[in-house]
């Protein structure tokens, strides 16, 4: 009893105070058990508003578990989820009007046009029907399919129907997306298109959180991001601050002139470096220091006379640290 | 603006100001699934093909009947017309019954297989507004084609001897079918994930629901010697007459009361369970139970003696004590079923449904009966069994002359404290986080051995000379519902109440022993729903119900 109404005095003062403004969606010991085991485990995220929030893990690792109870489909078995202050399982209706969610699989009906499709939603959502024509053009425009007004929807491929459905879910104007991998069935052009619609609709004032497994596919889209293990959170916070953190390590790649042996002895003494590979010419390390230290990673290198050509430092390598935090090396 | 536009836009005006609440009015049934399905449709000629089968089939069938029944020259333009009216119902009804529900086995299936459902479920439609354009969408072919057999049935009316009668409740028997139908496939519908699975099993019931009609039909005599010259609508109309228990009214309340549970429940499958799934089909049990207890016995004649003499009325009185018994034991079964359903519903309530209810103060506190959880649901069953044994026992006349005799009033003053057990025991179970499916099965496996209590002492009654004990068990046979219900059907010149349990009347007895386990398994449960943190009296603020439990685990 007493964890329970600890948890809703924080969301009570959460709800009331000046934060809850800038906060969209808030997650708080969130749980969910099928039969025996834990989809989803005791996770905790804040996804402030505006945000392009990544939310990122393996296969299996409970996002669309969590992301189905956001969008009022599922109920959790434990804790509690506020989307812009209102509780998803008991201020479904509110909660429903402020987001728009789209499905990892989703099917279109058969048998209508595109308009048509989004008429229904426009319906399902209640718009006033004066505005509906409008609307649906808008909708349409932003998300480029104007030319495709009267095709069936059916005949749409992969890529149209998933901007169809992204379309659909702006009916309502959502302050709130939630995209279930949204460019996991895409092609390399329609993840760009996409991508620019994604940043474009951030810029109209939407908080966007949006899945995937494979981290590269965000990292240079999302502002911040929370990393999501068999139901646990890994870490979560804005891009910068991960950047920032200790463990936010560099992957580092440096070219010899030629292959020198006493490279390997040099890295080790650094506590900072975590050796990677060593291949030839070519030195792969993670660097965990501080930047202002990186030198010391040089010094060490050339005191030794090692013919170091170029380094390349992938400052914004969030894939590095994805593998790594998955793989459990750090707390 | 001129006068003469305004004229002119009046209508148009009026119809401006009517119809944003018309066209809200129509969203409240679904009317986007609707719109949706039937542009889908209308493409795919899904539409006027079945509307061509259908009436092919029909007409055919028709046509083929006219041209035998006129061949045989012993046969009258009445009998000719009455035997096409007959076969017109007849074909009607199969194909309302054996196609129709096609259409609508598959209303949630089709979406959860086309991945649609979850779009659909996070839009801000509201589960009943879901299940309406559902229903709808999947009644409205049958619904046209019903009305458009009408010019075919009119061929039947050229050779005569049919009354616009039996034709009026020829079609609302068809037009309700049609709804009915349509509601049990859409309900079934929402229980299965695959299409083939739901339309099977909406096949199974069509089948039992044939071989009903045909039971039906049978017994009206239909067909048999003396039947000759009556259409079956007029047999029909005859055998829910005057004479019998159910008129036809009946039926019609019976089947909407039926096609209300139907989307009740199809709704409660569809919402998520935070919501509300209890109340609703409380209050129409509630009402559904009293109201057809009022209906059956109240003639407005004997309500009206009732209430100005207080004397003369004893509801059923021309209908013999068979009967009013036969009435006591039907509500006793309704209400039994309704105390093994609520009280085992789930103890955890949400955080909004108490709320809602918790405001709810003052006059209007009686109506937390039908607030959600296990211990409202006990509430309930306990009011729901005084209330219908009240009922009865001042309608029917108890201790007066005309009255009913002491042996059903002894049952009647029983039987609520077995139901009042039995609803306890369901919300300890409850309390004690069984699911309700297994609270449902632990309560309905006591009551088969309670039921079958009787048998075992009739055993022992023919033992006697073998164990004088035997003789004492046989006096506890008053602690079963089955027995409770036979005392009903009993001689009552051999009053039952006679027999002694320990110097105490065996009826008394069954009262002070089901009294005392009811409450023994109330304070048991409200012990276990204290130390689950489950609410019981309290319904503002506290924790969702859920959460502790889960602490708990984890
Ligand atoms: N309906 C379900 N029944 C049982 N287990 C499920 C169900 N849905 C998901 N799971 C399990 O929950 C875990 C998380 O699944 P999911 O949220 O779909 O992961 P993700 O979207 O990150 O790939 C998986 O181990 C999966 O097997
Ligand atoms: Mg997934």
């Amino acid at each position: 009893m007493d964890s329970t109404t600890r948890a809703e005095e924080s969301t009570a003062a959460l709800a009331a105070g000046e934060g809850a403004a800038e906060i969209a969606v808030s997650v708080r010991s969130l749980s969910k058990t099928y039969g025996d085991g834990y989809a989803v485990h005791d996770l905790s995220f804040e996804v402030p508003r505006g945000e392009i929030f990544g939310f990122i893990g393996p296969n299996g690792a409970g996002k669309t578990t969590t992301l189905r109870i956001l969008a009022t489909l599922l109920e959790p078995t434990a804790g509690e989820v506020l989307v812009e202050g209102r509780c998803v399982v008991n201020e479904t209706e509110e909660v429903r009007r402020r987001i728009g969610y789209m499905p990892d699989r989703f099917g279109v009906y058969d048998g209508v046009t595109v308009e048509e499709y989004l008429e229904f939603f426009a319906g399902a959502y209640r718009l006033p029907r004066g505005r509906r024509a409008a609307v649906i053009k808008d909708v349409l425009d932003l998300t480029d399919l104007g030319a495709l007004r009267d095709r069936m929807v059916s005949s749409l491929s992969m890529g149209m129907k998933q901007r169809l459905c992204l379309a659909k879910t702006l009916v309502h104007d959502p302050s709130l997306l939630i995209l279930d991998e949204p460019a996991s069935a895409l092609d390399a052009r329609a993840r760009i298109e996409m991508r620019v619609l994604l940043k474009e609709l951030r810029r109209m004032g939407k908080t966007i959180i949006i899945s995937s497994h494979i981290l590269t596919e965000l990292s240079d889209l999302c502002t911040s991001v929370a990393i999501i293990e068999k139901g646990e959170l890994v870490v979560s916070g804005s891009m910068d601050l991960l950047q920032e953190r200790k463990w936010g390590t560099d992957r580092v790649k440096i070219t010899l002139h030629e292959p020198r042996p006493g490279v390997e002895e040099a890295l080790v003494e650094i506590p900072a470096v975590e050796l990677v590979s060593i291949e030839e010419n070519v030195v792969v390390f993670d660097y965990a220091g501080a930047p202002g230290e990186f030198y010391k990673v040089l010094k060490a290198l050339t005191d030794r006379e090692v013919p170091v050509v170029s380094v390349e430092h992938d400052s914004r390598n969030l894939e590095n640290l994805f593998l790594r935090l998955t793989k459990g090396d750090v707390q | 603006m001129s006068s003469s536009a305004d004229g002119q836009s009046r209508g148009a005006r009026l119809a401006a100001r009517h119809l944003p609440t018309f066209v809200r009015w129509l969203g409240n049934f679904g009317w986007p699934i609707l719109l949706r399905q039937l542009r889908a449709d209308f493409r795919k000629n899904r539409f006027f093909f079945s509307q061509f089968v259908c009436l092919g089939v029909l007409g055919v069938t028709l046509i083929a009947m006219i041209s035998y029944q006129t061949s045989d020259e012993t046969r009258t333009a009445t009998q000719i017309g009455q035997a096409l009216f007959d076969s017109f119902f007849i074909i009607q009804y199969l194909i309302i019954l054996v196609i129709f529900p096609a259409f609508s086995a598959t209303a949630f299936t089709e979406e959860r297989a086309g991945l649609t459902i979850d779009l659909l479920l996070a839009s801000t439609l509201k589960p009943e507004e879901i299940v309406w354009g559902k229903f709808f969408a999947s009644t409205v072919y049958c619904l046209v084609y019903v009305v458009a057999s009408i010019p075919l049935l009119s061929i039947s009316f050229l050779f005569g001897g049919v009354e616009p009668r039996e034709v009026l409740v020829a079609y609302g028997i068809l037009i309700g079918l049609t709804l009915l139908i349509s509601m049990v496939g859409v309900c079934i519908s929402s229980w299965y994930g695959s299409p083939i699975r739901s339309t099977l099993t909406v096949y199974v019931l069509v089948f039992l629901g044939l071989a009903a009609s045909w039971y039906a039909f049978r017994r009206t005599g239909w067909g048999e010697k003396g039947a000759e010259g009556r259409t079956l609508i007029s047999l029909l109309l005859d055998s829910l007459g005057v004479g019998s228990s159910v008129g036809l009214p009946q039926v019609a309340v019976l089947a909407a009361v039926a096609f209300a549970y139907l989307f009740l429940i199809t709704a409660n499958r569809v919402r998520p369970s935070s919501d509300d799934r209890t109340s609703p089909l409380r209050a129409l049990t509630f009402i559904a139970i009293l109201g057809f207890l009022l209906a059956s016995v109240a003639s407005p004649q004997d309500i009206y003696l009732w209430l100005t003499t207080g004397t003369g009325g004893v509801w059923g009185r021309g209908r013999g004590p068979g009967w009013q018994r036969g009435l006591v034991q039907q509500v006793f079964v309704l209400v039994l079923l309704a105390a093994a359903i609520f009280p085992t519903e789930e103890a955890a309530t949400s955080r909004r449904n108490r709320a809602r209810f918790g405001a709810w103060t003052g006059p209007r506190y009686p109506l937390r009966i039908f607030a959600p959880g296990a211990f409202w649901g006990f509430a309930y069953a306990v009011a729901l069994t005084a209330l219908s044994s009240g009922v009865l026992l001042l309608g029917l006349g108890a201790g007066r002359q005309d009255g009913i005799d002491g042996a059903a009033v002894q049952a009647l003053l029983t039987m609520p404290f077995y139901i009042a057990a039995v609803a306890a025991l369901g919300f300890l179970l409850a309390a004690c986080d069984f699911t309700p499916f297994y609270a449902r099965l632990t309560v309905s496996f006591v009551l088969v051995i309670t039921a079958l209590l009787p048998f075992i002492f009739m055993l022992s009654k023919e033992r006697e000379e073998v164990w004088t004990g035997w003789d004492v068990l046989w006096r506890a046979y008053y602690l079963s519902p089955l027995t409770l219900w036979q005392s009903l059907v009993a001689d009552p010149a051999e009053d039952p109440s006679q027999f002694l349990l320990f110097g105490v009347p065996v009826a008394a007895a069954a009262r002070w022993i089901l009294g005392g386990l009811g409450a023994a398994f109330l304070a048991a449960g409200v012990l276990a729903a204290r130390r689950a943190g489950h609410p019981l009296l309290r319904f503002a603020g506290g924790g969702d119900a859920r959460a502790p439990r889960a602490a708990q685990r984890a």
